[in-house]
């Protein structure tokens, strides 16, 4: 060891993954095999996960019952209703999700089915696709503002499918830093949808 | 997409040093940085210093949760080679702080002047030259110890 420049002589020849570029910009992470020398660790990593879990399980059961005190769009206007219907069945999804990470928490410290646990994830990614559709279209049948509102609203519920499709890699991939991260951050971007979803009816009704 | 061919690598490099070597804890770093950065940037006016510090905050909270929680994960990926830096470098950066690591990181290996270290990391000019300061008596310390034994 000489100096600090010398050491670090080796960082600059090191590249980042390839699945790096694929994940911020395309939102499908790719799900490669297990790694054979972590599958060993996994009921001690997932068991310390579990402690960050509880917190966050709060926040999500939290969300989903703030979505109960929000306005309600107008009930004559269609494309609204349709949004609301939608809406409801993100929320039943994403209860649904919450008692599933609660299960997939315990499955995966057992060492059990993690592609069961996945599984379980994508109800609620296929109703909020189904809710941002509808987002699309109501925005497109408004005013300019409306415009605008959706399609934050819309680029909000997309972060929150990102979040989704990471943590299903990490899950699978047996990474429990991620996995504690993006179960964080899925959760506050769930609440924090509520803004934008607030701010559309406002301009869309 | 600009932003991510010119940034991405150095950003990765970055995280990694400050993560003392975890692969997996960079790389989610830096994907969890482009994409709020993607999800917010119509309010950010320097999208690279505020990917590095977004990204120096992830690690850093990711590094105290795990301390906390006692999984103890440096101390592990030195142990069992987790790591993907030399076992040499790994135990050099053990001796550091998560701030002194980004400091060196962008002075030595990334060659960058003293006023862009401290915009990139959301400090003054007199900080980074403590943390530098702080990071070479450290590594003065560590070879004294090394030709001791």
């Amino acid at each position: 060891m000489s100096d600090w420049s010398q050491l670090l002589d080796e960082v600059a020849e090191l590249e980042p993954p390839a699945t790096l570029r694929g994940r911020v910009f395309a939102g499908a992470p790719t799900v490669p095999p297990l790694p054979p020398r972590r599958r060993v660790r996994r009921s001690v990593s997932f068991a310390a996960a579990a402690i960050g879990i509880a917190f966050v399980i709060a926040a999500l059961v939290l969300a989903a019952h703030s979505r109960r005190d929000q306005p309600a769009p107008a009930k004559s206007d269609p494309g609204l209703s349709g949004m609301l219907d939608a809406e409801h069945r993100v929320v039943v999804a994403y209860r649904r999700f919450v008692q599933a990470q609660t299960a997939c928490t315990k499955k995966a410290a057992a060492e059990a089915d993690v592609p069961g646990c996945i599984d379980a994830n994508s109800d609620l990614r296929d109703q909020i696709d189904a809710l941002q559709r509808q987002v699309v279209t109501v925005g497109e049948a408004g005013s300019a503002d409306c415009k605008k509102s959706a399609d934050a609203y819309a680029l909000r519920l997309q972060t929150v499918q990102w979040g989704l499709l990471t943590l299903q890699h990490n899950l699978a991939n047996n990474n429990p830093a991620g996995y504690r991260i993006y179960l964080t951050t899925v959760g506050k971007r769930y609440l924090g949808s509520a803004v934008d979803r607030r701010a559309m009816i406002d301009r869309c009704r | 997409m600009v932003l991510f061919n010119a940034h991405a690598g150095e950003l990765w490099r970055a995280l990694l040093v400050v993560a003392g070597g975890r692969g997996d804890l960079a790389e989610e770093a830096t994907a969890e940085a482009f994409s709020r950065l993607l999800a917010s940037r119509r309010h950010v006016r320097e999208p690279r210093a505020w990917l590095y510090r977004t990204g120096f905050r992830i690690v850093v909270s990711e590094l105290r949760r795990e301390r906390r929680a006692g999984t103890g994960s440096e101390t592990a990926a030195a142990d069992t080679g987790a790591s993907e830096l030399s076992a040499e470098l790994t135990e050099a950066l053990r001796s550091l702080s998560a701030s002194q690591r980004m400091a060196v990181f962008l002075t030595y290996e990334a060659d960058m002047p003293l006023s862009e270290v401290a915009r990139l990391t959301g400090s003054s000019v007199a900080a980074v030259k403590v943390r530098l300061h702080r990071a070479r008596k450290a590594l003065r310390t560590l070879l004294e110890e090394n030709v001791r034994v």
